[in-house]
């Protein structure tokens, strides 16, 4: 028998009785549509996660002195003698809030090497003025989400002064509010990422600054760039025997570690639920076809005594099983592209102390993917329509042909 | 008269029970048939009698409990379904009471349906529809009709073409004006007359003594035995009486 005859014989069989097919390719579509849907939203988040932290830089690792502990030289020198360190160098960081245009904006203030800065994070770039010089207290770079406000125009320009208001908290727990002022040397080009590090709405001043105009004491924390990434779970192994639990690490690596295993789990999770979904699809053609069989017996019957085979049979109930499941697929795979767009659009709202990130991130959805769920949809119409469609092959065909 | 050749089919002691639970049917006690190649024969009995078991096995959709059915040189009874599938296909074609078209394919798919089962292309299998329709008294603008849209007398030459369209050694003809008025009953039996004359083998089961008499052998076949063969009598085929009503 030719395929095209196959096909067509099966798509005449399915359209003679249209909303049970209809409904049975309804139930088939659920199960591809929330795969393809949720697999590609989490996908895109996770994918967008990971990119910001490759553009932070998988190299750097952060330390930061739990209480009642700091770092000082020494800590720096021994860890820029470790092996794998690349270079190392340490922050200060805090929160203030400056005049952004009409509006108040609440910024990050990071004090930091220059040059370490822009080598621990090659996606950091200018893009007005220059760097300043380490050395020079009185400037600073800003990002671009404070030289522009948010409906684009400028809010300041390079020579311009810019003045933080800074809130520290003393010891003794009295809060200190400090107006400090610098010139702005560079802006920052766009960054776009938020999730981890807001550049765009960061202040950068050199350490001296921070220690000789805003008055800090202490190291915030310790910047650590390694030579490799794969260096970096070494390094941090040696950090954790060394300072045992004086110190928290973060490494961006091992944040990406976490993403990808985190994001694995929920993805296997959709995935099971969604075999859920497929099972009761299989039972949906199954029900379905098996209703058809019966109805169909004195026709079998007649095509048996035609001269059809059980195989030919067999085909032509399992064709109609993989016509409605193919539709559903393509049905479904659609909807769950369109869902996954739609549900991304919304954003995700990371929250961390008092700031909230809204971050976007497009669904990553890849052909390999989608033709894997069609596969996984084509084979509910194969195994839901198997058995019904052995039986209908096994009817001899004098019995099939007495059915009333 | 057409030409009679060698034997198309044979039938040695077929006995056929029927086993429903301990309850035993007997459907066919023991029957001898041999159908020669052109010939065109009747088989006439009351209902019960076995007729359409009796068909049942000349045209291998069933197994006998005993016996032989000699085909193409072989034991049906032996064979494979598949090997009894391929021979149903080219050797025989089915024409039953009550049509069996399938409503949901055209009338040209069905007719089509043999030669899909061999994978003939579909440009010469309607060419092939096409002859068989007009073999058959048909009309070639009933093609792209549905079976249900014609007469039942139209719709049982589209059966026929059905039938003809695998070129068949053999036609099973299972009481083929059963459902027909008389008219139609007419047509149906001059086209079979037709089709023998040009040396078509027709088989078919009737109860119809005036369609029985248009064949050229009558079987009577009582409590699944053949107790007789007749001779027909041709002045009484339908086709050469008057109906009751329009005599003068």
């Amino acid at each position: 028998m030719l395929i095209t005859d196959v096909l067509r014989l099966a798509s005449k069989a399915l359209s003679e009785k249209k909303t049970r097919a209809i409904l049975t390719i309804i139930g088939i579509m659920i199960g591809p549509m929330a795969l393809v849907m949720i697999n590609g939203v989490v996908s895109g988040y996770s994918n967008y996660i990971l990119q910001q932290i490759k553009g932070l830089g998988e190299n750097l690792i952060v330390i930061t002195p739990k209480e009642n502990f700091k770092l000082g030289n020494d800590d720096l020198n021994y860890i820029k003698s470790l092996p794998g360190v690349a270079d190392a160098a340490p922050f200060y960081s805090t929160q203030g809030e400056v005049r952004v245009g009409t509006k108040k904006k609440t910024v990050f203030i990071y004090a930091v090497s220059y040059s370490f800065l822009f080598k621990a994070i090659p996606s950091l770039k200018i893009g007005e003025g220059s760097i300043p010089a380490d050395s020079d207290i009185s400037k600073c770079i800003i990002g671009h989400d404070i030289a522009y406000t948010s409906m684009g125009t400028r809010a300041y320009s390079i020579g311009d002064v810019i003045t933080i208001k800074i809130y520290r908290v003393k010891s003794g727990g009295k809060l200190e509010i400090k107006h400090v002022s610098f010139l702005v040397e560079g802006i920052l080009k766009k960054y776009g990422g938020a999730a981890f590090l807001n550049p765009d709405q960061t202040i950068f001043i050199s350490m001296e600054a921070a220690k000789r105009i805003i008055g800090i004491s202490q190291w915030t924390g310790i910047l650590i760039l390694a030579k490799s990434p794969t260096l970096v779970n070494n390094i941090t192994e040696t950090l954790k025997q060394s300072y045992g639990g004086n110190i928290d690490i973060v490494s961006f690596l091992a944040i990406a570690q976490i993403t990808s295993s985190i994001t694995g789990a929920i993805n296997f999770m959709t995935f099971a639920a969604s075999l859920a979904a497929f099972a009761v699809a299989i039972a949906g053609v199954a029900a379905t076809m098996i209703t058809s069989v019966i109805e169909r017996t004195k026709e079998i019957g007649v095509m048996k005594a035609l001269g059809f085979t059980d195989g030919q049979v067999l085909m032509l109930i399992i064709a109609e099983g993989i016509v409605m499941s193919l539709i559903g697929g393509v049905i479904g795979v659609s909807l769950g592209i369109v869902g996954a767009y739609m549900l991304a659009s919304r954003g995700m709202v990371i929250h961390a102390g008092t700031t909230s990130i809204l971050i976007k991130a497009n669904p990553a959805i890849s052909p390999e993917f989608m033709g894997l769920t069609m596969i996984m949809t084509i084979m509910i119409g194969v195994a839901g329509s198997i058995f019904p469609a052995y039986r209908a092959a096994k009817i001899p065909p004098a019995v099939a042909l007495r059915y009333e | 008269m057409p030409s009679i050749g060698g034997i198309v089919i044979k039938l040695i002691g077929v006995k056929k029970v029927y086993v429903t639970g301990t309850v035993k049917t007997w459907g066919l006690r023991g029957v001898d048939l041999e159908v020669y190649k052109g010939e065109f024969i009747s088989i006439m009995g009351p209902s019960g009698s076995g007729k359409t078991t009796l068909l049942n096995m000349v045209g291998l959709l069933d197994k006998p409990t005993e016996g032989k059915i000699i085909i193409d040189g072989r034991n049906a009874a032996e064979l494979a379904s598949k090997e009894l599938a391929y021979l149903r296909n080219r050797k025989i074609g089915f024409v039953f009471q009550s049509f069996n078209l399938i409503n949901r394919y055209t009338v040209l798919e069905n007719i089509e349906l043999p030669l899909m089962v061999r994978g003939v292309p579909r440009k010469i299998r309607i060419e092939k529809a096409k002859k068989a329709l007009l073999m058959a008294g048909g009309d070639l603008s009933w093609l792209p009709k549905r079976p249900i849209q014609l007469s039942g007398g139209q719709q049982q030459r589209v059966a026929i073409a059905r039938a003809l369209a695998g070129e068949p050694e053999i036609i099973l003809a299972d009481e083929p004006t059963g459902n027909l008025d008389r008219a139609s009953s007419r047509a149906v039996i001059e086209t079979f007359v037709r089709l023998n004359k040009q040396g078509q083998t027709i088989v078919m089961v009737t109860h119809d003594p005036e369609v029985a008499n248009c064949t050229e052998k009558i079987y009577l076949l009582r409590d699944g035995r053949i107790i007789g063969v007749k001779d027909p009598d041709f002045g009484k085929c339908i086709l050469r009486t008057v109906p009751p009503t329009t005599k003068r």
